[in-house]
């Protein structure tokens, strides 16, 4: 084994305990937490047998099983600030009302 | 027939000039609707002493939700209020109360639904060469978003009729507001003109005013609202 393979398993590892410790308490909705579980899973599986990885990639017409790994993290990544944005802005939009309503209720 | 007039004057940390303020615009309203939004200073217990009449209405955000928020909050006040004029006017005293009377004339006439002031058409006073370079960028982008032209975007001294009211719920909270209502008039076909309005800049209103930073945040709040 690579000397960035066990430093990234060990990471993968790491973030695979959080997440499981946070299913059992349920920090997040309980399918986000299985999808984050698959998806570190999927990464922690590339990463030990990188040929899969190539493999992956040229089924998909992409040179390099890096260059899959890096496009797949851009679009994840900006898919979940998107996610995020709605979610702080409908969730600010709730704020005001709220405490609008109770303002204008003690006029 | 008598219109009623009510200001709505958000207001955020203003202790110092929340009072003289009132004081100024009283003879030129019948109702003033005063929204804290959430100050940390004594805003709200200056404005609560000088409560002495029944004209002045204070309205308190408990928490800080941005100067849209809180016009809003002042603007569904006077929906339900049944206001027949609504004037918009800033609490840091850069205005003149005595304007009032201009800005409300074209909606008594039944000439327009909407009024904006705009300082580049009227006196102002000491403003700074960043802060009109600022303004000049907002003008030009709000015109191209909202398809109407207008001399002063993001100028707080407005009149809207009561119908035009009920049609423009602002739902940015923050500054972007400003080109929101540009973009709502727009859209709702709202006839409108601009009357010059005088703008004094002083120390503390520089102090107060917009930096540019939050300028920048002003542009991407208003980006953000267009893939809404």
């Amino acid at each position: 084994m690579l000397g960035s393979q066990i430093i990234l398993t060990s990471l993968i590892v790491v973030i695979l305990l959080k997440t499981f410790f946070g299913l059992k308490k349920r920090y997040l909705p309980f399918p986000f937490m299985l999808f984050w579980l698959g998806f570190w899973l999927g990464v922690l599986l590339m990463v030990l047998n990188p040929f899969l990885l190539s493999y992956v990639a040229r089924l998909l017409g992409i040179g390099r099983g890096v260059d899959l790994a890096v496009y797949s993290s851009i679009i994840l990544i900006f898919y979940l600030i998107y996610v995020l944005f709605v979610r702080i802005t409908n969730l600010e939009r709730k704020i005001i009302d709220v405490v609008r309503k109770e303002t204008l209720k003690k006029s | 027939m008598h219109k009623t007039v009510f200001v709505v004057i958000p207001s955020y940390n203003e202790e110092t000039r929340i009072v003289k303020v009132i004081n100024d615009v009283l003879s030129y309203a019948d109702k003033i609707i005063v929204v804290d939004d959430g100050s940390s200073d004594a805003t709200y217990q200056k404005v609560k002493v000088c409560q002495s009449t029944n004209k002045i209405i204070l309205l308190r955000h408990k928490i800080n939700l941005g100067q849209g928020a809180a016009l809003e909050t002042g603007f569904e006040y006077c929906r339900l209020n049944k206001a027949d004029i609504v004037v918009t006017y800033d609490a840091d005293g850069q205005f003149v109360a005595s304007e009032i009377e201009k800005i409300i004339r074209p909606i008594q006439n039944e000439k327009a639904e909407v009024v904006l002031g705009s300082r580049f058409l009227g006196k102002t006073q000491n403003m700074p060469p960043l802060r009109k370079l600022f303004l000049k960028v907002a003008i030009v982008f709000t015109n191209i978003f909202s398809g109407i032209k207008v001399n002063d975007t993001h100028n707080g001294f407005r009149a809207f009729s009561k119908c035009a009211i009920n049609l423009i719920k602002i739902r940015q909270p923050r500054m972007a507001h400003a080109s929101e209502i540009i973009d709502l008039i727009a859209k709702n076909k709202l006839k409108y003109v601009e009357v010059p309005v005088t703008v004094i800049y002083d120390e503390y209103t520089k102090k107060k005013g917009q930096s540019l930073w939050n300028s920048f945040n002003i542009i991407v709040d208003i980006l953000l609202q267009r893939f809404e």
